[in-house]
């Protein structure tokens, strides 16, 4: 026991003597000056939309009103301003009709579907390795 | 420091006077940057986490309740931020094994203490504390520099006050061991000259 209470004395002097290890001097000047610029960030960060309610309002309107004009509109009556545009065919569009000599070997497709189906893995692995490398460095 | 004066400038921060921080970080960056630096054993390192400490601190600072001591939460934010400074960068650090069984003469190397110019002194301490294992770095400094107790110290590392009790014992005597080990010249010396 008295040996304990020797050595406890002996490391508390140590320590003391040794004392605190001292930061850089301008240490305070430091991190007042980071939690300024995070002060201002914050304010800085407060997001705004790229597109603002009303634009993405007008937008998804308009496109409706196309749609519902090409879709429901009676397509054999001729629209007299579509025609003076030259748009009168949106009225009478088919894809099909345009290509009918298309056609594809088996070989071809499942070709395509391989190329597709390694693009979209290569899509998640490097993926996976670059948020890798961002969180390293 | 007293707690009483403590709460006044973190009430005077909270209501917005980002100034009175600085008071603050001027009181405890010593010892928040000697606990990182016990632990990350590296000096840009440990100013790196001690700034960042004092960031956290900072936006943190509402919900700093008082229950305890403002300096323990500090010192609780410093070890954990620094724990997981060496986590993130997976780093271990290599203090290599401490023989607590080996003999040492406590009056024989307190004369080779003495017997060495101040500055050289303070740098054999520190140099043994340095190749501690961080946790008893940290128990040391916080008990016998800081002097807090060991419920105050079982709260900053989040064990049992006993644990503390048990580790604080093993590090005593492991520093002793590599500070004998530093002192092998001195000693040598001294009993040559006897």
């Amino acid at each position: 026991m008295e040996e304990n209470k020797e050595l406890d004395d002996f490391i508390r002097k140590s320590i003391k003597e040794a004392g605190l290890e001292k930061p850089a001097v301008d240490f305070t000047d430091a991190v007042l000056s980071k939690i300024r610029v995070a002060n201002q960030n914050d304010s800085l960060l407060v997001a705004k939309p790229l597109l603002s309610k009303t634009t993405w309002f007008l937008t998804f309107a308009a496109v409706a009103a196309i749609f519902g004009y090409v879709l429901f509109s009676d397509s054999t009556t001729e629209s007299t301003w579509l025609a003076a545009v030259k748009l009168n065919k949106l009225t009478s569009f088919n894809l099909s009709l345009n290509f009918p000599e298309l056609s594809f070997s088996a070989a071809f497709i499942y070709g395509s579907i391989a190329i597709a189906l390694f693009v979209w893995l290569q899509v998640f692995i490097l993926k996976q390795r670059l948020d890798k490398r961002y969180v390293a460095s | 420091m007293s707690q009483k004066e403590d709460q006044h400038y973190i009430d005077a921060i909270i209501n917005g006077d980002t100034r009175a921080f600085s008071v603050l970080v001027e009181r405890y960056k010593h010892m928040v940057f000697t606990l990182a630096a016990k632990v990350l054993k590296n000096h840009e390192e440990a100013e790196e986490v001690a700034q960042d400490v004092f960031i956290k601190a900072y936006t943190a600072l509402a919900s700093f309740k008082g229950e305890s001591k403002f300096s323990t939460w500090l010192y609780k934010i410093a070890y954990y931020r620094s724990l997981d400074y060496l986590k993130k960068h997976k780093r271990t650090v290599n203090t290599g094994s401490i023989d607590s069984d080996t003999e040492y003469h406590l009056t024989s190397m307190e004369d080779a203490l003495d017997g060495l110019e101040d500055k050289e002194r303070k740098q054999t301490i520190k140099a043994a504390i340095n190749e501690l294992p961080h946790d008893d770095a940290v128990v040391i400094t916080l008990h016998y520099f800081e002097e807090l107790s060991l419920k105050e110290i079982a709260d900053i590392m989040n064990i049992e006050p006993n644990t503390v009790k048990v580790r604080l014992f093993r590090s005593r005597k492991r520093l002793a061991v590599l500070l004998k080990n530093k002192l092998e010249p001195e000693i040598l010396a001294n009993y040559g000259r006897k």
